[in-house]
């Protein structure tokens, strides 16, 4: 119990007068009006992207031009169910259907190796899968010591993760499994998990993965022709001059939403993995800068949602750390990949790219949201506790000592 | 008197319309440009079907006037075994008496 003696209401450099409480709940009132502005901001200006990026498809294969805006507002409005009934569960119930949705997430990838389903594609299943091991992993690092050092307690989380790297390995690209190995490794040092427990992760899942991608030359391939432009085929590269020549094309303030030319050819992916590329070309450098600022926004109110949660709820802290990781990791992977920095084939850019992946993203927003709004009533909980402690000096708060969740 | 509870659902109403608007604004251009590139698409599938229907007339044109050359005529009289014939008087007069 290191931590407890830190534990205490000075240990976020708050005092216990009236002006500092009251600013503590606004800053994080604050954080959720924020939040809520920049979430809304980039799901109206994904859903205008992947519109104007998507009605060429829709054309070539005989459909109304409006056959995915409306595909993508269904997915974004059964995200939105998902996360309004996320956002209103109960504690308890929280509690429960975190381990179940993460064996039946395992079950639903596992059945994906037979059943290829047009409705899900692999990618929103791969989004799902890490959403619901980052939930279990913030809940499970919340129920013990903030510095895990024994084996014992490592091993639960260590194995399945090694079971999900093998199933990703057998299933898909080493995209994906690297995607998900980072994810993991983040959440094990966000729960408290010192170089040691890391660093055995990274042999018991990095190192038959890498052996993995060594032992298959189409992989091996696949990574150095993306590293290296020469090995490439020639379709690959006339592709990949057509995606930098539609990132350049936009200039400053770019050609205008829905006037971009280069989705008129037959771009792989324009409206999917590269859709950044359209973004590029209809709203200029301008328009990536905003859509930057706006996810740098999110990010910068998830982990400050994860700080100041950290000293009364350590699963909601764990859990906004992680799944602002999640959308942040996507994102900059996305860019790096578009950019030509990354030897990926590519992943989703979340609210942008079509797909269900955006009913995954809604879903981790609302998460979020359910975080600051745990925070906010606890904050508050916390404040009337130690109002009336004061009255009594003698009655400490319930679960004021200790790093046990309040919750 | 509004209570703070009326404000508050009044200020997220028109937080909600003023977002409904904005997705409105980001929206219609796109769906004009859609429709813009569908009609563009339109026109070009009809000029070149026309173009194309243009290239049959003028086929067709060309082959109506080969096969009403002299040259033509003969080659297809050798084909069929016809013997062309000078019209002399009695013949023509035969020919008046046949159409009367």
């Amino acid at each position: 119990m290191a931590r407890a003696r830190y534990d205490d209401w000075n240990f976020m450099g708050e005092s216990l007068d009236n002006t500092s409480r009251t600013g503590s709940a606004l800053r994080i009132k604050h954080l959720m009006v924020l939040f809520s502005v920049s979430f809304l901001i980039l799901l109206l200006l994904g859903l205008a992207s992947a519109y104007s990026a998507s009605y060429p498809q829709a054309f070539r294969e005989g459909l109304v031009h409006y056959h995915y805006l409306v595909r993508q507002i269904i997915f974004v409005a059964v995200g939105m169910v998902a996360g309004a009934v996320l956002i209103l569960l109960p504690e308890a119930a929280f509690r429960f259907i975190t381990p179940m949705f993460m064996f039946g997430s395992l079950i639903l990838f596992s059945a994906n190796f037979f059943i290829k389903s047009t409705y899900m594609e692999y990618e929103s299943i791969f989004a799902l899968i890490v959403l619901s091991v980052v939930m279990y992993l913030s809940l499970y690092f919340a129920n013990r010591e903030n510095h895990i050092s024994r084996l014992r307690e490592l091993m639960f989380p260590m194995l399945f993760s090694v079971v999900f790297v093998f199933l990703i390995a057998v299933q898909q690209d080493v995209q994906f499994l690297v995607q998900f190995l980072a994810i993991v490794i983040i959440m094990f040092a966000i729960g408290g998990v010192g170089f040691g427990g890391v660093l055995l992760l990274m042999l018991y899942a990095l190192v038959p993965s890498v052996c993995w991608v060594l032992a298959d030359s189409a992989k091996l391939d696949t990574i150095l022709n993306q590293l290296v432009p020469g090995l490439r085929s020639a379709d690959d590269a006339a592709q990949s001059v057509l995606r930098q020549q539609s990132l350049s094309s936009g200039d400053w303030f770019g050609r205008g939403l829905g006037m971009g030319l280069f989705k008129l050819e037959n771009l792989d992916g324009i409206s999917t993995r590269y859709i950044l590329c359209n973004v590029a070309e209809e709203l200029g450098f301008a328009g990536i800068l905003a859509i930057f600022i706006l996810f740098m926004t999110v990010a910068y109110a998830g982990y400050r949602c994860s700080y100041y949660t950290r000293n009364y709820s350590l699963h909601y802290s764990n859990l906004s750390a992680g799944l602002t990781t999640i959308i942040l990791w996507q994102f900059l992977t996305n860019v790096a990949i578009v950019f030509g920095v990354l030897p990926f084939r590519g992943i989703s850019l979340p609210f942008f790219s079509v797909g269900s992946g955006i009913a995954v993203v809604v879903v981790e927003c609302a998460l979020i949201m359910r975080c600051m709004l745990r925070g906010l009533g606890k904050k508050e909980e916390r404040m009337t506790e130690l109002i009336l402690s004061e009255d009594e000096p003698d009655a400490l708060p319930v679960g004021y000592a200790g790093n046990a969740d309040l919750d | 008197m509004r209570t703070s509870e009326g404000k508050s659902k009044g200020k997220v109403f028109l937080i909600t319309v003023a977002m409904f608007a904005v997705g409105i604004c980001l929206v219609v251009p796109v769906w004009q440009s859609a429709v813009h590139t569908q009609l563009v698409a339109r026109i070009n599938g009809i000029q070149a079907k026309i173009s194309s229907y243009e290239r049959t007339r003028m086929t067709v044109q060309a082959d109506i006037a080969h096969r009403t050359t002299p040259e033509y005529l003969i080659e297809q009289a050798v084909h069929q075994n016809i013997n062309f014939a000078r019209i002399t008087d009695t013949t023509s007069v035969a020919l008046l008496q046949d159409n009367r």
